[in-house]
């Protein structure tokens, strides 16, 4: 028969043993939970650290990334749910996806150059060219050039020409062979294409449409061309359309992987940092024809070439919004004749 | 008979006593290792950054030569020009660098330009800094002459 005594001790027993695992429980649980969240930030460092190291080498690189481990992402900052990523100061947009390849794409105008680091996944890319005459074909290597090209990497963005009979693109090629080789080779064949007619069944195959059309329809995603580089896009929503002026192919890359979201951002880093680039420029050709020897050479070209900066500093408050297609014109106008004064300028040795 | 009760008793309680204390220290010694692991994780996200700013602006377009595509040759009017806001505006804040030809100390100011060979932008003296540098040519563009010098850049401790 049980004394007292050893009544006690068991029910001591079992208090102690309950509260012992509760503990033990508990902190277990917590120091997951720490670990779970320790990965989750190595994860995005990694990531961050993936994204410099390309924009600093502009070497291609896989990085894998799962869709879920995301939440929110509104450039630059990128949502877990253990921390939020700056990938500030590198101009970056990110499509969420299991396995990304980390590309760097270049926008150089002789005396500027703008990175920009792509991270995308498996994407499949159509041009849908009812109308391909020269502009079109240059649009669609420019628009191709905006997207990283894959060689180097596992996860892949292929490129596509559409459509034939309405239905069948030609389709299965990386960045630098379709412009280099595949867009010469339907010019000089002088091949005709289609508006693709089952655009919702390629969407639902994960292949993003990009349409190059003077006369828009119900596509979902429209490039009309203007002069000068610039042009309109046309995404569609649930009301209708929304309609962006594009002011280079970055523009137009930004708006077919993320829509306004990344199109605002991109246009704002493109424009700050050629701000300060024209700014750079300008006081470094100011000191440059303090030397006699330059000045005597170079001082007219380069007083044309001052002028051309101040006139895109000046313009670059005003197309911020990108509402005004009008001065936006105008801004590509001193983009373009900046690049051809600068080639000028190395030509007569003065840049 | 009582007290070997009572001794007996303690013996239960002493030994849930040390028990516990054995569970409470080691959660303090994984707490305490965890909260080491996070400083260090920031000493190393802070590592980063020097890294990465010292390789970007060694190879950035805004300072380096344009015909020269490997980078790492900084051009003198560039980095007489470029100022720290317009530093920061493209690579942020929390970090200086600084720029030396050794046996150059004149500070190159618009006004002694092309004679000097020392360049600083964001340097705060008051505060705690991680420092990396590396070699670094500079190309003198008014006499087409290579000078070697370094790029220090240094990442304030614990600034944003």
């Amino acid at each position: 028969m049980l004394s007292v005594f050893d009544i006690f001790k068991i029910i001591l027993g079992i208090i102690i043993s309950v509260f012992i695992i509760f503990v033990v429980m508990k902190f277990v649980g917590s120091y997951m939970e720490i670990g779970e969240s320790g990965r989750q930030v190595s994860l995005m460092v990694n990531f961050k650290k993936t994204v410099e190291n390309v924009y600093t080498t502009g070497i291609s690189t896989d990085f894998e990334l799962k869709e879920s481990e995301i939440l929110d992402y509104r450039p630059p900052l990128i949502e877990t749910e253990s921390t939020v990523i700056d990938t500030s100061p590198t101009p970056t947009l990110l499509l969420p996806g299991k396995k990304l390849s980390v590309g760097r794409v270049d926008y150089e105008i002789g005396w500027w150059k703008f990175y920009v680091i792509e991270a995308l996944p498996d994407t499949k890319i159509i041009f849908v060219v009812p109308e391909a005459d020269e502009t079109t074909w240059a649009l669609v290597g420019n628009i191709t050039k905006a997207l990283p090209s894959t060689e180097n990497t596992e996860t892949k963005v292929w490129f596509g020409v559409g459509c034939t009979n309405k239905t069948a693109p030609n389709f299965g090629w990386e960045g630098k062979k379709f412009t280099d080789s595949i867009i010469p080779g339907i010019i000089s064949i002088k091949k005709e294409f289609e508006l693709c007619e089952n655009a919702a069944y390629w969407k639902e195959k994960d292949y993003k449409l990009v349409t190059i059309t003077q006369t828009p329809g119900e596509e979902d995603f429209v490039v009309k061309p203007g002069d000068n580089g610039i042009g309109h896009v046309y995404i569609k929503t649930d009301d209708g359309y929304s309609d962006y002026i594009y002011r280079n192919n970055i523009d137009i890359a930004a708006l077919l992987l993320g829509g306004q979201i990344f199109y605002r951002y991109m246009s704002g880093k493109f424009l700050s940092e050629l701000d300060v680039a024209a700014s750079v420029a300008q006081k470094e050709y100011g000191l440059l024809m303090t030397n006699t020897e330059i000045a005597r050479r170079c001082s007219k070209d380069v007083s044309d070439f001052l002028a051309i900066l101040d006139a895109i500093r000046e313009t670059i408050p005003k197309v911020k919004d990108g509402q005004n297609e009008e001065l936006i014109a105008e801004f590509a106008g001193y983009l373009g004749d900046s690049r051809a004064k600068f080639r000028q300028l190395e030509s007569e040795g003065c840049a | 008979m009582k007290t070997k009760g009572q001794m007996h008793m303690m013996e239960y309680v002493l030994l849930s006593f040390f028990v516990l204390l054995i569970i409470v220290v080691v959660t303090f010694f994984l707490t305490g290792w965890q909260i080491s692991s996070t400083r260090s994780e920031r000493r190393e996200v802070e590592y980063q950054k020097a890294e990465f700013l010292l390789r970007t602006i060694a190879n950035s377009p805004y300072i380096n030569r344009n015909t020269y595509k490997e980078g790492s040759m900084l051009e003198d009017s560039k980095l007489t020009s470029i100022t720290c806001e317009e530093f920061q505006t493209l690579y942020g804040t929390g970090w200086y660098a600084e720029i030396e030809i050794p046996g150059f100390n004149d500070a190159c100011l618009p006004d002694v330009y092309p004679l000097c060979g020392s360049w600083s932008y964001c340097k705060d003296e008051s505060k705690e800094a991680m420092i990396f540098d590396i070699p670094v040519n500079i190309y003198r563009k008014m006499t087409g002459a290579v000078d070697a010098g370094f790029l220090r850049v240094g990442v304030y401790i614990n600034a944003n």
